[in-house]
């Protein structure tokens, strides 16, 4: 039995924390290729609480037919491999080949207002002309909104969930997600049938950080979600832009902090673009 | 996280390191190593804490499996109780509560399973992460007219119409709603789905404040400790009193105390 199919397994047992997936690739290439030393090799590093659930999940049968990559596919991006923490498996819908095109993260507050939109729509056309993608999370507000429109142009968008792929959250979004599977790529390193959890967004959102090449904010309040990911796109030397806003503004607030802690001011496309393309 | 030597740390320091600090499954497999029987007490008090929370975790997992459901398909769910069909006195309260599929209030159980002081701790915890919450009165009025089992029926409708979001779903403990929703009837629901179980908390909570107050109205009966109910004080106080503006007529042995 290969890596991939031990990967696969480990995850749905979803008793595995995906550093110590990786670890056991690790051991994969240095110790042993055995699939049963492995396992127990697993087991050893959980605690004793977690290692009987463990076993028991492994019995389990394991539906293969759900598509997926593992960090050792050709089709894993490079440059999400180089990030912190990369995600060993990412189960997906739709098409795979967007990971492989220069991308822009867009993301922003839930409870966005039409400046969000009118920055998305300053951008997403001239995305989808250059043929760039788009990425997002899927949540409510910006995110919504940068998938949204970029379908709206014809244009290519991947959506990372914080849940499992044949999950529908938030129930708003229902459709864009269908959508989104068919006309563009969703991602989620959860097995099927994962409901959300507060937890799992801000690790979601190292994926995103990890897949784009350049990440603009729309509006974020200070201490959010889109801070995070921004503050994570940092550290793996993407391009963050921010889109200034007015200083009573709680919902610039973050973002404007952005821009004083460094990140490049977005007030129009042809930046963000040239610098992504040359 | 900082590495110590475990080896070289006394066994109250290492106590205090353990309050102050969450140690990652590494250093406890280092730990466990440790010969000194006050480390291995240590250890052991961890294992056993961490087997409850996976079993707190597991079992609220467990009790999730018929809103996961329809979450996967995007649809919300209403979980529907009732609280207050035995009492002699005061109203039927229900409520419907949808919580959002990210719900993690690992406490939440059939109410009459909890002490009231964690229904009271759990009840903020809910409102705060329920995507909607409705809460229904159905009179003591209401049930001499119609009966309990009807007046129930009723009011669970009115706490289901009343809710701002329209869920695709309703989960009901051991009734059915006479709403035109599809639904799942569960014997023991507020014990077997949490958003049961959460509207089970809600509605106990309420009219219990609601009993404690109809208690200044109406003193006497003892209804702040015992909710209506037909407690030996309350009894007494009937029959000293008579029946009060929210006794159930149609309840014996209020039935002997009317005029």
């Amino acid at each position: 039995m290969g890596l991939n199919y031990l990967i696969r397994q480990l995850s749905q047992t979803g008793c595995v924390s995906n550093q110590l997936i990786l670890k056991v690739c690790g051991q994969y290439y240095q110790e042993t290729t055995d699939y049963h030393k492995l396992l127990h090799w697993v087991k050893q590093q959980l605690p004793v609480a977690k290692q009987e659930s463990f076993i028991q999940k492994l019995a389990q049968p394991l539906d293969m037919t759900i598509p997926f990559i593992t960090f050792f596919d050709a089709a894993y991006p490079k440059k999400l491999q180089q990030i912190y923490n990369p995600p060993a498996i990412l189960y997906y819908q739709g098409d795979l080949t967007l990971l492989q095109i220069k991308s822009v993260a867009i993301v922003g507050a839930r409870l966005s207002t039409s400046y969000t939109q009118t920055i998305v729509h300053s951008l997403v056309p001239q995305l989808v002309q250059h043929q760039l993608v788009s990425v997002s999370g899927l949540a409510l507000g910006a995110d919504a909104c940068c998938h949204q429109i970029t379908l709206e142009q014809q244009g290519k968008t991947i959506a990372v969930l914080g849940n499992g792929i044949d999950y529908f959250y938030p129930q708003q979004n229902q459709v864009l997600q269908k959508q989104i599977a068919a006309k563009g790529l969703l991602l989620s390193e959860y097995p099927p049938s994962t409901r959300p959890k507060k937890f799992y967004f801000p690790q979601r959102n190292r994926i995103i950080a990890g897949l784009c090449d350049s990440l603009l904010v729309t509006q974020a309040k200070q201490r959010s979600g889109s801070l995070i990911t921004a503050q994570l796109a940092l550290q793996e030397n993407r391009n963050v832009w921010a889109a200034p806003g007015p200083i009573d503004s709680a919902l610039s607030k973050g973002c404007n902090q952005l821009i004083a802690a460094g990140a490049s001011p977005y007030y129009e496309a042809y930046d963000l673009i040239n610098e992504l393309i040359n | 996280m900082t590495s110590y030597n475990w080896q070289q740390l006394s066994i109250p320091t290492i106590k205090d390191l353990l309050t102050s600090t969450e140690l990652d499954d590494a250093a406890w497999q280092t730990l466990a190593q440790d010969s000194r029987r006050g480390v291995q007490n240590l250890v052991r008090q961890h294992q056993k804490q961490l087997e409850r929370t996976l079993k707190a975790q597991q079992s609220f997992e467990q009790r999730l499996q018929f809103e996961k459901k329809y979450w996967q398909k995007g649809q919300l769910v209403a979980g529907i109780d009732e609280v207050g069909r035995g009492p002699l006195a005061g109203p039927v309260v229900t409520a419907a509560v949808v919580l959002p599929p990210t719900v993690d209030i690992l406490e939440i159980n059939d109410s009459k399973q909890l002490s009231d002081e964690k229904r009271h701790q759990l009840y903020p915890k809910i409102l705060s992460e329920a995507v909607d919450i409705s809460i229904a009165v159905g009179s003591n009025q209401l049930i001499d007219t119609e009966n309990i089992y009807h007046a129930t029926e009723l009011t669970m409708a009115q706490s289901v119409n009343n809710l701002r979001v329209l869920p695709q779903h309703l989960l009901v403990d051991a009734m059915v709603v006479p709403v035109n929703i599809p639904q799942t009837k569960l014997i023991k629901g507020d014990a077997r789905s949490i958003s049961i179980g959460a509207a089970s908390i809600v509605a106990k909570v309420y009219r219990d404040e609601l009993m404690k107050n109809y208690d200044k109205v109406y003193p006497g009966f003892g209804f702040s400790d015992n909710a209506g109910y037909g407690t030996k004080v309350h009894l007494q106080g009937l029959q000293k009193l008579g029946p009060c503006a929210i006794h159930r007529h149609s309840f014996n042995p209020v039935k002997q105390y009317l005029k």
